[in-house]
């Protein structure tokens, strides 16, 4: 009993203290946790960036959130770090301390944030964006705040989180709620394709004389390596199709089809003939025929030359002109040759007058011809169309069709006249 | 000493008190609670007619449950932390040289695993392919079948059929119970392709949680003019989760 007596005391004492050790430490503890609840967590918080590339710079950072707390937001930290919760470690590569407010919604007060290097609980870093503005305005609810210049974090298929905290005051000191928002960064993925190179090309002859019957599907339908404008006369000018003396009511064609995204050139050059002088021109083959063409009396029609003009019947001359883009086998895109609405641009030498009407000139032609004509004799490569100044350059089997022209004067020599040509189409892609 | 210890042991125990908590999510239309833990141990498939609950025993599980009146998410492996993971499985889709007369199909993978409150979307903000001189294959802004011999880029997160028995339905592991992901609305039809450009490829219903694998399926037409060159397209994929 006397020990009891004695240690009662002593016992008393340590349990007090146990006690008062236990109160004190619940105590810290819930002082603890009340301090964390003082910061209410942020709802249906996200965060949208404008790329998911690793390292892509310039990308926007649209953070969305809703402010469970009503009250002054006057600053703001966001801090980027690999977990979303417990010690934060930057991403690597990542920098969202750049850039400026990019866009907003939901906020009360007009007043934009800015960057700056922080103070009170935020110190600017790559990782951390500190970002004030002055404005005692109470913001509540769903809120949506986009900063640009953000630099993506470098490690691919990654995940980032962003710890968002904001304040009542403009020091980062008194904070109101926090929350975090999470996105990634992947693996870039490549599609690839390739495109071949297409140009299908082909020259032949047609019964088709108008823009808009098709002289073939494409150019395996075209045939015919000549045409024949029939037998001349003083009194007229025969313009293919002929078919009265011997013409065969053909005219000549040249389709295309190409993806060249910079455009074809066609050009023609005349077959320099065997013989002597005017090669070129429609002419009796092997025929020794004067140097100046001005003379009439050779075995050679005199080419009208590189620059267009009419033809007058009688008055010798020999050229050629494209009557129209036919757009009969256009399938890809909408053609018609009578709005102008065609990619293959004829060139001025042999557009006939220039208008997109279809020519009248057909058959024998009395007096003087509707439309010009044009050819060089000299087997100079001549240009007669081209999609490279056209807004569209890519071509869709558009035909030209050619018509040929010539009349003879009354010394013009009997005989078989012919000119040849190469057709050339130059795509650059 | 003793004292000293006592005081040691109390820190610890609260400390281990304070650490312990899990956060999973309950909801119902009268209740919910943000943060609770399940202890060791669970059943899979416990219910009666006005409860069901999924748990799991030892770390092996995270599961939903959910009837009329409760739902639940529960687990060792519930996060306890807003959790995002996106991994794109696929670096190079070579859809080779595209022809007028048929249809060029490729596809690629990629998986996302996230415990959100209200789901993830998955959007792709990339132009469609283009050459280095900025020639675009067209894509398909409105959802449509492959058409050979029109120029046409598109795809979707389907098993398709047409024009090729390529691509795979969104794989949700373990299944469906577990994770909801799926394709979103213009990429969820089989055999139907699309591509816009910001468009949200795919999505989760309501949150987004699990493990879900989406393949993308590719599709590219031309026609007999479309421009020659090599398109190419560096699919940017952006995941938005809302927690």
């Amino acid at each position: 009993m006397y020990k009891l007596s004695t240690h009662t005391p002593i016992q008393l004492r340590r349990s007090l203290f146990i006690i008062q050790a236990v109160v004190l430490l619940i105590a810290i503890y819930f002082m603890a946790v009340l301090n964390q609840a003082n910061a209410a967590q942020i709802t249906s918080r996200s965060v949208t960036i404008s790329s998911g590339v690793p390292s892509a710079t310039s990308v926007t950072y649209t953070y969305g959130f809703t402010l469970p707390t009503a009250g002054n937001v006057q600053s703001i930290q966001f801090q980027a770090c690999t977990t979303a919760v417990g010690t934060c470690t930057g991403p690597t590569g990542q920098n969202i301390n750049l850039g400026t407010e990019a866009s907003r919604s939901g906020w009360s007060s007009a007043t934009t944030f800015t960057k700056s290097a922080g103070g009170g609980s935020c110190t600017a870093a790559n990782n951390v964006l500190c970002i004030s503005r002055s404005a005692a305005v109470s913001e509540s609810g769903a809120k949506t705040l986009g900063w640009n210049t953000q630099t993506n974090p470098s490690t691919a298929n990654s995940s980032f989180f962003v710890r968002i905290t904001t304040y009542s005051d403009t020091g980062w000191t008194t904070s109101v709620d926090t929350g975090t928002v999470a996105s990634a960064v992947v693996q870039t993925l490549t599609v690839n394709a390739a495109v071949a190179e297409v140009l299908n090309f082909c020259v032949g002859s047609t019964t088709v004389d108008d823009a808009t019957t098709s002289v073939g599907a494409d150019c395996s339908t075209v045939a015919g390596t000549s045409l024949n404008i029939g037998t001349l006369d003083t009194g007229s000018t025969n313009v293919s199709p002929v078919n009265t003396n011997g013409g065969d009511n053909k005219n000549g064609v040249a389709m295309i089809r190409t993806n060249a995204a910079s455009g074809a050139v066609v050009s023609y050059d005349s077959i320099q003939q065997a013989g002597s002088n005017q090669l070129g021109t429609l002419r009796i083959s092997g025929a020794s025929c004067n140097a100046s063409s001005a003379i009439l009396t050779d075995q050679c029609i005199r080419a009208i030359g590189t620059s267009q003009a009419t033809i007058t019947a009688g008055t010798e001359n020999f050229g050629m002109t494209v009557g129209a883009i036919n757009c009969g086998s256009v399938s890809s895109y909408t053609c018609t040759f009578s709005s102008g609405a065609y990619n293959l641009a004829r060139d001025t030498a042999y557009d006939g007058n220039g208008t997109n009407t279809y020519t009248t000139d057909s058959g024998p032609v009395g007096g003087t011809t509707n439309q010009g004509y044009a050819w060089d004799d000299g087997g100079t490569s001549r240009t007669i169309a081209s999609s490279a100044s056209s807004t569209t350059k890519v071509i869709d089997d558009e035909a030209m069709i050619l018509k040929f022209a010539a009349t003879p004067s009354i010394t013009t020599p009997f005989g078989l006249y012919a000119a040849q040509a190469d057709f050339i189409a130059v795509p650059t892609y | 000493m003793k004292r000293v210890m006592l005081c040691l042991a109390l820190i610890i125990a609260l400390s281990i008190v304070a650490g312990s908590h899990v956060f999973a999510q309950y909801v119902s239309p009268s209740y919910k609670a943000e943060e609770t833990f399940f202890g060791s141990g669970g059943e899979l498939d416990a219910s009666s007619s006005n409860y069901k609950a999924q748990s799991s025993v030892g770390a092996l599980g995270v599961g939903y449950g959910s009837s009329s009146n409760y739902q639940a998410y529960s687990g060792f492996l519930t996060p306890n932390e807003p959790f995002l993971e996106m991994t794109v499985n696929t670096s190079l889709v070579d859809l080779g040289v595209l022809d007028s007369t048929a249809t060029n199909t490729g596809s690629a993978n990629f998986t996302v695993r996230a415990y959100t409150n209200s789901g993830y979307t998955v959007a792709t903000v990339s132009a469609p392919p283009q050459t280095s001189t900025g020639v675009t294959l067209t894509p398909m802004t409105s959802q449509g079948a492959s058409a050979v011999g029109t120029e046409q880029f598109g795809i979707n997160l389907r098993a398709n059929t047409s024009p090729a028995t390529f691509g795979a339905d969104p794989t949700l592991q373990p299944d469906s119970t577990f994770a909801d992901g799926q394709a979103a609305t213009g990429y969820s039809t089989v055999n139907q392709y699309k591509y816009n450009q910001g468009d949200v490829i795919a999505q989760t219903n309501t949150s987004g949680w699990g493990q879900t694998t989406y393949t993308i399926s590719y599709i590219a037409n031309i026609k007999s003019i479309t421009r020659a060159g090599a398109y190419s397209m560096v699919q940017d994929l952006v995941v938005v989760p809302t927690y």
